[in-house]
């Protein structure tokens, strides 16, 4: 009733016509809305192959960066803080260390416009690259190590890499001197300048920030489709030839472990938990009597740990809840989302398991199974302490789900979506694939792994016009 | 003329289909009206429109609650860029598909709360939003049809208390935006321009750039309202930069121009604003600025259209238009009571009060502008009218100081009324011995000063 006597209504009260005319005025705020800058959206991690003696770290944030996405290049922000979060053993999901990192812009410098004798630089360009003190502005970061109740700034001051917005940009820059290298172009070379030391002589080891080439590769439209799966050649990378901004550590393994040492033998502290998060400040809306404004402490506006967790596994109703809480609570939050995966029940609906002939039955509820993959009962641990954590085992080479590994100087990295589709549909570590199964651009062998951000003069995704 | 939603089509299909029913029980749409309306072909080719037609050729081969709300929030957004109202039926469509399949998802009862705040039906919004919060207290997208219902109906408090719990669950674009606005509410210019700030740097990059060119318009209004009109043009040029059609942006802009006496400028501002989201608003700064170009047919014609045609879409700027332009206090009360019933936000106490100062009713006038005062915000239209309702009451200093205050926050608040304010400090004296004023029966003499000065008393 309530419906359809609105509709008479409306148009009783000649409301139809107005729509065509004049509109109500709304003066909400948006309710909806995304923050890129603080979006987690890949994490990797892994161990050296072999030697076992460097844990390396990625985490990307700001989804799907066009390239050509100029005047204002993305950029890390002032406002968040950035963690890499590290648990360990078996019974904890608690920080033994948290990698706490902060990032500062230089403000523009205010330039009379009509002043002519004036170069470029400063506020009055409309190119961003030429605005700053590096021809963009410059953006540094602090990386601070939180290990128990002690605090220390294990790197200071650090330049994050800049945007890449063509070789004009480039050769204008270096040419201007407001970019001082060797290097003629973007190149990998040019990227190990922004890879830097923490600790005394690195013996914290090293940290990258800036862009890079998202490195993920997946159907996007496919499985968001409903994992409307497309064979290898006509799945499309959705990811392909965008951006993103990665913080990448390259930490001795022996920084991370209890007692200092390498682990040579598996015992419940040779396992160890990573994610990553980004924070916003609290704030209080009521005028405080006399002081300063009041900005309140941090609260965590989103979180990673195994890669599609938040996307595929969470529910649209809880997903808030999951990017403001912490993987110690996840059991007791969201464990009904691990134990009855409401991915099974979608491919059912739309006829995955009709056309394999496979009963989902058995996949739909109490999937201990899953629990037990990404807490590595594989690899002989016996987890207690499970959460979205992306777990590592110190004493084998990583592969997912143990660890994720960027397989540097290729362009592979552990096929994660082929594998958690595999596993929550399945139960069994392959045997389904989103048919994008490479990167499209090949990965570094060395820090910061992600290849150089593409070039937003040939690389955005624009076309041709005839 | 614009494209028209679709949905608002299905209006008159769907009206139809509830005539023939009549006599059988009718209730909410059955789920493939619902699914109609929602289903409905995006007119346009933006970021939203295309995300609009993934999540319906998803819906299409499989329906799920979650994609069914995630449309209906994408439909709330093209809604936000300016379309007519049949998108948000388009939105409620969605909400009622999506309780179609998981009865009680509160995803999707918010979504129909957003859709009620959008239909300006503030006190069903409220109730909604607190049923879902009754469920879940920590339910953000609840939190801001609260703070928002609760703001228009006048219950700052409340509103305060929603978007506190807002921000503390999820700082980011809609609780710092929402802050902002509520530090400015309480007089506090420099916080809230800092929680803009914070507003517009968690909102950068997105592929949705409204939300970002909002905040950026209303942190210029922040300037403007402080006659900082170079900061309150880099507010709408930047919002412009990022989405070229942001009609809010537009306006503002005008204003600036307007204020600057560019007036050609603003002319051509306004008609891009009104071609794209006709408020009625807009089109009186439309006639103002026509009016001001010497286009006195040009500019009765906007009025006439805004006043056939704002009634019932905005009865509230039309009441304040008539009350401020007009002169017929009486039609500005019309309109303006079954609002002060219904929303008495600061906005409404404010044109409430002033529709009441022009019909001679000083003593109710007084009583709606010190509500709408309470809370020391810094507007120039507010100080103004509760200035000149104080000067009405005969008292002339705090009247007096209260308009100079208007003025020195932005002499051009408003291409009309900044003038009258300057003469009500000239010259008001004499004419209140006289107690003689505009009359409803004075028409369109509003250019005149004498038309600002309430009935006789």
């Amino acid at each position: 009733m309530r419906f359809r006597s609105r509709l008479a209504g409306l148009l009783l009260a000649g409301f139809l016509s107005p729509l065509i005319a004049l509109a109500s005025s709304h003066r909400e705020a948006p309710a909806i809305s995304f923050d890129p800058a603080a979006d987690n959206t890949d994490l990797w991690a892994w161990i050296k192959p072999g030697t076992h003696d460097r844990l390396y770290i990625v985490a990307a944030y700001n989804p799907l960066e066009e390239p050509s996405g100029g005047p204002n290049f993305n950029k890390f922000s002032d406002d968040v803080l950035y963690e890499v979060h590290v648990v360990r053993g078996v019974s904890s999901l608690a920080d033994v260390i948290t990698y706490q990192i902060r990032f500062r812009t230089e403000p523009l410098t205010r330039v009379d416009v009509a002043d002519l004798a004036k170069g470029p630089g400063g506020g009055k360009e409309f190119f961003a690259q030429l605005s700053g003190s590096v021809g963009f502005q410059k953006q540094t970061y602090t990386v601070t190590k939180v290990q128990g109740n002690q605090s220390t700034v294990i790197a200071q001051d650090v330049p994050v890499a800049p945007p890449n917005p063509g070789p004009r940009t480039f050769a204008t820059l270096k040419a201007l001197g407001f970019v001082n290298t060797p290097q003629t172009a973007y190149n990998d070379d040019f990227t190990q300048e922004f890879v830097r030391p923490m600790g005394n002589g690195g013996s914290e080891g090293t940290v990258f920030a800036g862009p890079r080439d998202d490195g993920f590769y997946v159907d996007l439209g496919g499985i968001f489709d409903l994992a409307n799966l497309r064979a290898k050649g006509t799945a499309q990378d959705g990811v392909a030839g965008f951006n993103c901004h990665a913080i990448a550590l390259d930490i001795p393994v022996t920084k991370v472990t209890a007692d200092g040492q390498l682990p040579t033998t598996r015992t419940n502290d040779s396992i160890i938990g990573v994610w990553a998060s980004a924070s916003r400040r609290k704030i209080s809306i009521q005028r405080q009597k006399g002081g300063a404004d009041a900005i309140g402490p941090w609260v965590q506006v989103s979180r990673l740990g195994l890669p599609l967790i938040n996307e595929a596994v969470i529910g649209l109703q809880d997903k808030d809840k999951y990017n403001r809480t912490t993987p110690a609570t996840d059991v007791a939050n969201f464990g009904a989302y691990f134990l009855n995966p409401i991915v099974v029940r979608d491919a059912e609906a739309v006829g995955v398991y009709a056309a394999l002939g496979v009963d989902p039955t058995p996949f739909k509820s109490n999937r201990t199974d899953i629990l037990d993959i990404i807490g590595l009962k594989q690899n002989g641990y016996t987890v207690t302490a499970v959460g979205d954590v992306l777990r590592v085992d110190l004493t084998t080479d990583s592969g997912f789900p143990n660890g994720r590994v960027i397989h540097g100087g290729t362009n592979h990295e552990d096929d994660v979506t082929d594998i958690l589709l595999s596993v929550l549909l399945t139960g069994a570590p392959s045997g389904i694939s989103d048919g994008v199964d490479h990167n499209d651009a090949v990965y570094i062998d060395r820090s910061p792994w992600l290849a150089k951000p593409w070039s937003g003069f040939d690389q955005g995704h624009g076309k041709p016009t005839p | 003329m614009r494209p028209l939603h679709a949905a608002s089509m299905s209006l008159l299909l769907l009206l139809g289909a509830a005539c023939r029913s009549s006599t059988s029980p009718a209730s909410t749409p059955t789920t493939s009206e619902a699914q109609a309306l929602a289903l409905t072909p995006p007119v346009g080719d933006g970021a939203v429109d295309r995300e609009i037609l993934r999540l319906q050729e998803g819906l299409r081969r499989s329906p799920t609650a979650d994609d069914w709300v995630l449309l209906g929030q994408a439909w709330i957004r093209k809604g936000r860029q300016g379309g007519d109202a049949g998108l948000y039926l388009s939105a409620e469509g969605a909400s009622i598909a999506a309780l179609k399949v998981r009865p009680g998802h509160r995803g999707a009862l918010a979504l129909g709360a957003m859709v009620l705040l959008n239909q300006h039906r503030f006190e069903a919004a409220r109730e909604q939003a607190l049923a879902i919060l009754a469920q879940d207290p920590d339910h953000v997208p609840a939190l801001t049809v609260l703070s928002d219902a609760a703001l228009e109906m006048g219950d700052v408090a409340a509103a305060l208390d929603a978007t506190q719990r807002l921000v503390d669950l999820k700082p980011g674009l809609a609780s710092y935006g929402r802050a902002a606005h509520l530090r400015w509410i309480q007089g506090d210019v420099s916080g809230a321009k800092q929680l803009y700030a914070r507003a517009i740097d968690a909102g950068r990059g997105g592929r949705d750039p409204e939300p970002v060119a909002w905040m950026l318009v209303q942190a210029g209004l922040i300037f403007w309202n402080e006659g900082d009109l170079d900061g309150a043009l880099a507010g709408a040029q930047r919002a412009l930069a990022l989405l070229p059609r942001h009609a809010p942006a537009l306006v503002l802009e005008a204003r600036c121009r307007l204020a600057r006496g560019e007036d050609a400028k603003a002319l051509h501002l306004l008609e891009q604003a009104e071609a794209i989201q006709p408020l009625v608003e807009t089109g009186w700064l439309l006639a103002d600025a026509r009016r001001r170009l010497g286009d006195g047919p040009g500019a009765d014609r906007t009025e006439a259209r805004l006043l056939r045609q704002g009634r019932q879409s905005d009865p509230l700027m039309v009441g304040l238009y008539l009350a401020s332009r007009g002169g017929e206090a009486a039609g500005a009360l019309r309109l303006l009571e079954p609002e002060h019933r219904a929303r008495p936000g600061l906005l409404v106490e404010d044109a409430y009060a002033w529709a009441l100062y022009r019909a001679g009713m000083l003593a109710e006038a007084r009583a709606a502008i010190d509500r709408a005062t309470a809370h020391g915000t810094p507007d120039p239209r507010l100080l103004y009218h509760a200035g000149a309702i104080r000067l009405a009451q005969g008292d002339a200093s705090a009247g007096k100081a209260l308009i100079q205050r208007a003025l020195d926050l932005n002499p051009e608040f408003d291409p009309v009324a900044s003038s009258e304010a300057r003469a009500l400090l000239g010259s008001r004296d004499r004419r209140a011995r006289q107690g003689s004023g505009a009359r409803a029966s004075e028409g369109r003499s509003t250019r005149s000063v004498s038309a600002i000065s309430p009935a006789g008393r």
